[in-house]
């Protein structure tokens, strides 16, 4: 339990430490211009990878077709700039509906 | 909360704050339901249900703590269950880097840290304005923070009743959002910036089924490259002017 709970703690302390990272170098250190361009592009990125694993994979295996094509669905009405609402709205109805014809 | 949106109301329009505050709650309300399924899939594993809750209040990062939960689910150890919850953490130092900006000093850059996670980075790389970047950031953060255990203690609590929440195509939620706050980024940043986040993406896909997790998503910042955004400014990259 004690051993557990050590791992918890560092798993936590850990994560902060990640995310405190840049701000509190901010203070005494401001990146130059390229950099910031270069942090951004780099945020940019990472995050459209989070989606597409999280669109495209679940629990740690490729994702049946349902999951795919709601996330697809979303990737298309992200670039022609719909509204939130409807974008998370039409990926979860084309997911739910996808599942219920059968697509795993 | 309400203080700090009548200061920004001058810098905001009307229109575009009650669209940015819908967004944010959905954004929230899709991180509870998801919170309530991560806790109904600890306490599937026989695990306490102090755990998850435990990770949600200390951690806030739901595919780490996801994957704490099924290794220590199974009787792995728990040290290694820490060592790739960190590995798929480790994308938030970036993150940190540019958020900062919209974090403000002090206090407020030493508790907006927590508050530093997926969906708030998109509203504060997402946002119009640096006003709108700000209070997206905060309000979307903050409430993440306090939607996140919520979520999962009730569905630890829940627990079995649940059945099958991806039955209603919820899994589709997370990656839709992040999808709607990054696309338009990546498109306003031109050809290269796209080229390299679709690259990116696909370089995480096509090793997400044979490395651990976390690692496939850092792989994609070989795609960074590819743009080279640390060449002097073209109008190009004038992405948060």
């Amino acid at each position: 339990m004690t051993e557990l709970l050590a791992a918890i703690a560092v798993l936590a302390v850990g994560t902060y430490a990640f995310r405190a990272t840049g701000p509190l170098l901010r203070k005494r250190w401001k990146p130059s211009p390229a950099l910031q361009r270069t942090l951004e592009v780099a945020s940019v990125v990472l995050l459209a990878a989070v989606a597409a694993r999280s669109g495209t994979f679940h629990d740690g295996e490729l994702a049946g077709g349902a999951l795919i094509g709601g996330a697809a669905v979303a990737a298309v009405l992200s670039w022609i700039k719909a509204p939130f609402l409807v974008i998370v709205g039409a990926a979860v109805a084309v997911t739910a509906g996808l599942r219920y014809a059968g697509l795993g | 909360m309400y203080a700090f949106i009548v200061l920004n109301m001058d810098t905001i329009n009307r229109t575009e704050l009650h669209s940015l505050l819908r967004s944010v709650a959905v954004v929230c309300l899709a991180g509870g339901i998801l919170g309530i399924s991560y806790g109904a899939l600890a306490i599937g594993y026989g695990l306490p249900w102090w755990i998850p809750v435990l990770l949600s209040v200390a951690v806030v990062a739901g595919a780490s703590e996801m994957m704490f939960v099924a290794i220590i689910g199974v009787g792995g150890s728990p040290w290694l269950a820490a060592a790739a919850g960190l590995l798929v953490n480790a994308r938030h130092v970036p993150f940190g880097f540019q958020v900062a900006p919209v974090m403000g000093h002090g206090l407020r850059s030493i508790l907006g840290a927590h508050a530093i996670n997926d969906e708030s980075t998109s509203f504060a790389i997402a946002g119009s304005s640096p006003a709108m970047r700000r209070l997206g950031f905060w309000a979307c953060g903050v409430g993440i923070v306090l939607v996140w255990p919520l979520g999962t203690a009730l569905g630890t609590w829940l627990g079995a009743f649940l059945g099958d929440l991806d039955r209603w195509g919820l899994d589709a939620v997370f990656p839709a959002m992040i999808l709607a706050l990054v696309i338009p980024k990546a498109r306003a940043g031109g050809a290269v910036l796209t080229t390299a986040v679709v690259l990116g993406a696909a370089i995480t896909v096509a090793t997400a089924s044979f490395l651990p997790a976390g690692l496939p998503e850092l792989l994609s910042l070989a795609a960074v490259a590819f743009a080279r955004p640390w060449r002097p400014a073209t109008t190009e990259w004038e992405l948060s002017s």
